[in-house]
């Protein structure tokens, strides 16, 4: 679950973002989203509830994606289409991953807010 | 004929923007496309379940519905059908990942107007919308055109009240039409009739009568909803055409209210041409047998 060779954030996504003035209500709703998604994963794995797993993956991934936030967005994407598949180690390694990848992405984006 | 003022009031002053609602869970995404259609200049209404969409869609009013195929409560799709079956004149563009391009021909062939990917291109969000209204309010535009080109081309009086009450039930979304005679004495005559109708017609085509003027012109509340238009030739009214909806299905909008009096006034003109023919014909068998 390792992609260093997707950027981290779509300079792109971003600029258009900014453009129709909710950039600041959407970086809100999106930590919130995040916060509350990691949570609901790491619950998820914990009880082995793996339909969980994937819903919260599909929806965070769509997050992610439509702010431009590439890595975050494949790395849920691994994890929705892993859900089923992966063992419970690997669901929580990529939960870990995920936790980083967020923590990263969230400073670059409110540097570009 | 006169033509009620208020049958063709400005249509931009009633529909300035078109109205648009976001069917989508994820709240930061809903208030990325919220913003993005506003933008465009519409008017945006938000919702995250299907079942709000559904009641909100059966309401009435809405345009445009951009509908999350993935929702957590209701199938997408299911909405879709619902919306197609219960607000047909709503045009709805479907919303799926890359990965449900499967779900998105499924949508297609429900009758969605178009689809967009996940993430959703902010910039061309608006276009995809524009061309939506556009289209819808074509379909309409061609639908009214038709319907009172129909109206016009009817050369046999008995074949007239069938054409105005199908009109009527087409251009403004009714589940049926009533059409009424004025005889001399100011009394009510149903000469045509389409659709199960609630038996209120005849009382609300009195009012019209009585009160020389359309009945009612906005009504938000009123189940089952019910418009009346008179018929009117030279100032004097010889018929009403009313429409109704179902109990429970929302009320006429004014669009439909309007075009409804358009196919009313052409249903008078018809039939002022056809009764003057009538009677030139009369004439003119008369004069042949004297000769």
């Amino acid at each position: 679950m390792n992609d260093t060779n997707t950027a981290l954030v779509d300079a792109e996504t971003v600029t258009m973002l900014r453009e129709t003035g909710a950039f600041a209500e959407v970086m809100d709703l999106m930590t919130r989203s995040m916060s509350g998604g990691l949570d609901l994963l790491e619950h998820g794995i914990a009880t082995q509830n793996r339909e969980q797993v994937r819903r919260v993956a599909h929806r965070l991934c769509g997050a992610a994606n439509q702010v431009g936030a590439l890595r975050l967005g494949r790395a849920w994407r691994e994890v929705e289409d892993g859900a089923f598949d992966l063992s419970i180690d690997e669901l929580g390694s990529g939960h870990d991953r995920l936790c980083d990848l967020w923590t990263q992405t969230r400073r670059v984006l409110e540097v570009a807010a | 004929m006169t033509f009620p003022v208020h049958a063709s009031p400005n249509r931009r002053e009633r529909y300035p923007h078109g109205h648009v609602l976001i069917v989508e869970d994820e709240a930061s995404i809903l208030v990325m496309l919220k913003a993005a259609i506003q933008r465009a200049g519409r008017i945006v209404e938000c919702v995250a379940r299907g079942d709000q969409a559904l009641d909100r869609i059966t309401a009435g009013g809405i345009d445009v519905v951009l509908l999350d195929l993935g929702l957590p409560d209701t199938a997408g799709i299911e909405v879709l059908k619902r919306s197609r079956r219960d607000a047909p004149d709503t045009e709805v563009i479907v919303v799926t990942g890359t990965h449900d391009l499967a779900v998105a021909v499924q949508a297609l062939r429900q009758g969605a107007y178009d689809y967009l990917t996940k993430p959703v291109n902010l910039s061309k969000v608006g276009g995809v919308v524009d061309r939506c209204v556009e289209a819808r309010t074509t379909r309409r535009t061609t639908r009214l055109s038709t319907c009172v080109h129909k109206i016009a081309s009817i050369s046999e009086l008995d074949d007239l009240p069938g054409c105005i009450t199908t009109s009527a039930v087409a251009v403004a979304g009714a589940s049926a039409a009533s059409l009424f005679l004025v005889d001399q004495d100011g009394g009510l005559k149903v000469i045509e009739t389409q659709g199960p109708t609630s038996g209120q017609a005849l009382g609300r085509a009195k009012q019209v009568v009585v009160s020389r003027r359309w009945h009612r012109w906005w009504m938000p509340s009123e189940s089952p909803p019910i418009v009346a238009w008179p018929m009117q030739v030279e100032g004097r009214i010889i018929g009403v055409l009313v429409v109704e909806r179902e109990p429970g299905q929302p009320t006429f909008e004014p669009g439909a209210i309007e075009r409804l009096g358009i196919v009313a006034a052409a249903g008078a003109l018809a039939a002022d041409r056809l009764i003057k023919v009538g009677a030139l014909q009369k004439d003119v068998n008369r004069l042949s047998r004297s000769r």
